[in-house]
């Protein structure tokens, strides 16, 4: 990753261009402007409904609890950009909404605006702010709990005076992912004819033919990923909680009365409807106007492939981010910030850079394995690695090591280094220790972190694209393939099919179960 | 250690064994189209010569990139896209060589193949004004440049200008008019605006058939129409039936095209095969594929456009040198940035 890293970091010595200056001139204060709102919306909505829903499902007890618990990260199975085009057609000129809206405001809801897009990247992605905080909250003591119910403090209060400051770290965290994600789109932003930082970069690139001015633009984003994590550091820095004690009781939920539990469900349930419902319910019916076109797809080649990669890749990141995590975790908090920001690289930059970047990683892999080859073998391997699986798959990596990280190392933070000390004082080793002491406590953070990047991959387009082998389909890429010819209702079975195997992996890892302390 | 290593070893081997199996009966494409027909069209291939293709399909920029840093040893035979200014960026990057084929040539219109013989074109769209049929006369309209003119205020709709085609079409007048008329041209564009650009292509035709409507006339690939009449969902045929399709600058430069084609890489370790592709694909028999399923234009003229294309009649079109437009994309691009084209 470090390798990958170094192409980019060339790019500042090099003179800056005439195109560049034009795209500065005439783009970037928009681009800024635009960027900074949609970063500013999007984190404070997907702040508020993932931390409030997580919050209602953890704290309190009212009936269907348990199934609107892990149906609330549903919508983590919808891609924005087909977000996007069902809202467009659900607010197409002629449906009922913009027909009342026409009267009443005397003019139609643009569903292509910015407000428009900071509400669909919410609602798509305020599941990576549930996921993670409620899985904070289900390591949680009861004690602390007790203690403010016994003084009678009140719902709301409880939630603000108490919650808010309990959940910060966890909310910063997660969001912190959703505004990388917001900052990697094109396809949505790109529909919308929004400017944004990646407009900037793919202009570069793709109209000017600077692929340096396109990085630079890159670093420019990387720039304000830090500043962003900065802060997210100077908030969370302060209060750092750790167990000191073994008997950790888990939440006694609250009961709501009648009124309250009706109150609930409005609002959880309502997030559900317009989030994934609505969004399915569209795609059933494009799925029965097109399936027939869909008979030719070669649809369960499509899903073994997109099961295995995502299960591979999902995999090698949580060993890699529980290695990188637990060496980072005994060191300085330097060392664990300058960690995490490298495996921010990838996820924040769109992903059609980290792909051209993966291939001329490999390209120089290739030429040292080819070395090797000529002179052990005496015959030339030619591409060795590129253009296998194997380079789609460390792509994957390269990408969503940090949902990994961010998730693993909230959890490290929250079971400090007590336990492991103790480990090792018994005279455990390291691996054993990692084993049999870390790997249990840190199992909550793990499923999260599986759900959000093994369905992150399972929706990846870009890198997908470019670095996969002949013949090698996604879901992803089937259902892009038509909403590239604007015809996304011919992909619906394909996009369909893609949200259930989604729902499967998020059911599988975090279904109601009686027994454990995760899903509850 | 031990077994990890000898396990590396083999996997290393059989990559090696992999290298020396025989690949004659294969052809690899990489390619920017996807469409349905496409897949179509590589099945009547295989079945008519038995030669199997293996498909990479992704965005022709990225892909460009992709054959450069594979270099020498790049899988790919066929470099395929959506746009001819593409084909000249690869021809000018050194990763197409000549074809050479006399069935080729005869094929296909001598207008759509590279004078240089590295590409062919293999379909073409014209990019018109569509406008709505109660509310603007055909009478009214003229020209791409008349657009600019006052009485379209609050009228035009376009998409943004990061899309291919309106780059393609922008970069097309360049050689034609000169930077300054280009440039005061797609000014005007602008400033009669109707929104600022959203959407794709038939989103600017929906807007134009609302029942309260944003705009009046667009600029978009007559395909789209075609395929929105064509559609499963009624609404957007509702929208397309409201839709005239007025081909601009007929007695002047042309009504602007863009052309979809392909061309044989230089690294092609299958040269053969691959010329075979591109001469199926320009046949009669490929190419009556083309303007069926997908309401392209054919590029060989043995061939007739479907129905729906010879209903809007014959049409002139702009006879600009692909390398010309493919020359003037940054200047298009640029021209597009200082008009403040969103």
């Amino acid at each position: 990753m470090l390798i990958a890293l170094i192409p980019v970091l060339f790019v500042v010595f090099t003179p800056s261009t005439d195109e560049y200056r034009l795209l500065v001139e005439t783009r970037l204060q928009t681009s800024i402007t635009n960027t900074i709102i949609l970063l500013g919306g999007v984190g404070l909505l997907s702040a508020f409904l993932g931390s409030t829903a997580a919050w209602l499902v953890s704290i309190y007890e009212f009936k269907g609890r348990a199934m609107l618990s892990w149906m609330l990260m549903l919508p983590l199975a919808i891609p924005s950009y087909i977000l996007a085009y069902v809202f467009v057609d659900v607010l197409r000129f002629s449906s009922p909404i913009q027909t009342v809206s026409y009267s009443l405001l005397g003019r139609y809801l643009n569903p292509m605006s910015l407000t428009s897009a900071i509400v669909l990247f919410s609602l798509g992605l305020y599941p990576y702010v549930y996921v993670v905080v409620r899985s904070f909250l289900s390591r949680q003591s009861a004690t602390m709990f007790d203690a403010a119910r016994l003084f009678g403090v009140k719902r709301v209060k409880l939630f603000v005076g108490y919650g808010l400051p309990l959940m910060r770290a966890s909310i910063i965290s997660s969001v912190v992912l959703v505004l990388m994600e917001v900052l990697s789109d094109y396809g949505l932003v790109d529909y919308f004819g929004i400017v944004t930082f990646t407009t900037l970069i793919f202009g570069s690139w793709f109209r000017f033919r600077q692929i340096t001015t396109a990085l630079r633009f890159s670093l420019w984003l990387l720039i304000v990923v830090f500043v962003v994590l900065g802060a997210e550091r100077l908030f969370s820095n302060k209060k750092r909680f750790a167990y000191a004690t073994t008997k950790m009781r888990s939440l006694r939920r609250m009961r709501l009365t009648k009124a309250q539990q009706t109150g609930a469900w409005v609002y959880l349930g309502g997030l559900l409807l317009v989030s994934f419902i609505v969004p399915l319910g569209q795609l059933l019916v494009w799925a029965s106007q097109t399936y027939l076109v869909s008979i030719n797809l070669n649809l369960g080649q499509a899903i073994v492939a997109t099961l295995s990669v995502a299960l591979t890749a999902g995999v090698s990141i949580l060993a890699l981010t529980i290695l990188l995590a637990n060496v980072g975790r005994h060191r300085p908090r330097l060392v664990q910030t300058i960690l995490l920001r490298i495996t921010l690289f990838g996820y924040s930059v769109p992903g059609a850079v980290v792909a051209v970047i993966m291939l001329l990683l490999f390209q120089r892999l290739d030429a040292a394995v080819d070395v090797v080859a000529i002179s052990v073998f005496g015959l030339s391997r030619g591409l060795f690695l590129s253009g296998t699986i194997l380079m789609l798959l460390s792509a994957y990596v390269v990408r969503f090591m940090a949902i990994g990280y961010q998730a693993i190392e909230s959890n490290y933070q929250k079971i400090g280094t007590n336990f492991t000390n103790a480990s090792y004082l018994l005279g455990k080793g390291k691996l054993a220790t990692l084993w049999s002491v870390d790997v249990p406590m840190l199992l909550p953070g793990m499923a999260s972190a599986m759900i959000l990047v093994t369905i992150d991959i399972i929706k990846e387009l870009p890198l997908t694209l470019v670095l996969r082998p002949f013949n090698f389909n996604t879901l992803a890429t089937l259902t892009h393939r038509y909403a590239a010819e604007e015809q996304v209702a011919m992909g619906a079975v394909a996009a369909l099919i893609m949200i259930a195997l989604s729902s499967a992996v998020i059911y599988t890892i975090s279904r109601p179960r009686k027994d454990s302390g995760y899903g509850r | 250690m031990k077994p990890i290593f000898s396990t590396l070893l083999l996997v290393f081997t059989a990559f090696l064994l992999g290298a020396c199996q025989s690949e004659d009966n294969v052809v690899n494409l990489y390619t920017s189209r996807h469409y349905d027909i496409d897949q179509e069209l590589y099945d009547l291939f295989t079945e008519e010569t038995g030669i199997q293709v293996n498909i990479i399909q992704a965005d022709g920029d990225v892909l460009i990139e992709r054959i450069l840093s594979e270099g020498e040893n790049s899988p790919a035979d066929v470099f395929m896209t959506v746009n001819v200014s593409l084909l000249e960026e690869a021809k000018a990057r050194g990763i197409l060589q000549p074809f050479d084929s006399s069935t080729i040539v005869d094929n296909v219109d001598p207008e759509f193949i590279d004078p240089d013989y590295f590409y062919t074109g293999l379909s073409m769209r014209a990019r018109i004004i569509a406008y709505h049929i109660d509310r603007v006369q055909p009478s009214e309209l003229s020209t791409y440049e008349a657009l600019s003119e006052p009485q379209w205020r609050g009228r035009l709709l376009l998409r943004s200008s990061s899309n291919m085609y309106n780059q393609n079409m922008v970069a097309a007048f360049v050689p034609l008019l000169g930077e300054a008329a280009t440039r005061s041209m797609i000014e005007g564009w602008v400033q009669n605006f109707a929104q600022e650009p959203q959407g794709n292509d038939r989103d600017q035709a929906r807007a134009i058939a609302a029942t309260n409507p944003i705009g009046d006339v667009a600029i978009l690939n007559t395909y789209y129409l075609g395929l929105m009449l064509n559609s499963t969902d009624p609404a957007d045929v509702a929208v397309a039936e409201q839709i005239g399709v007025f081909f601009p600058n007929q007695t002047t430069t042309g009504t602007h095209i863009n052309v979809s084609g392909a061309g044989i890489t230089a690294t092609s370790k299958n040269v053969a095969a691959a010329t075979q592709l591109l001469e199926f694909l320009t046949s009669e028999r490929a190419q009556a594929v083309f303007a069926g399923g997908n309401f392209e234009y054919p590029v060989n003229p043995r061939v007739e456009p479907t129905q729906f294309l010879k209903d809007l009649g014959p049409f002139k079109h702009q006879s600009v040198r692909f390398s010309q437009i493919s020359q003037s994309m940054e200047t298009a691009y640029r021209l597009m940035l200082e008009v403040d084209w969103t």
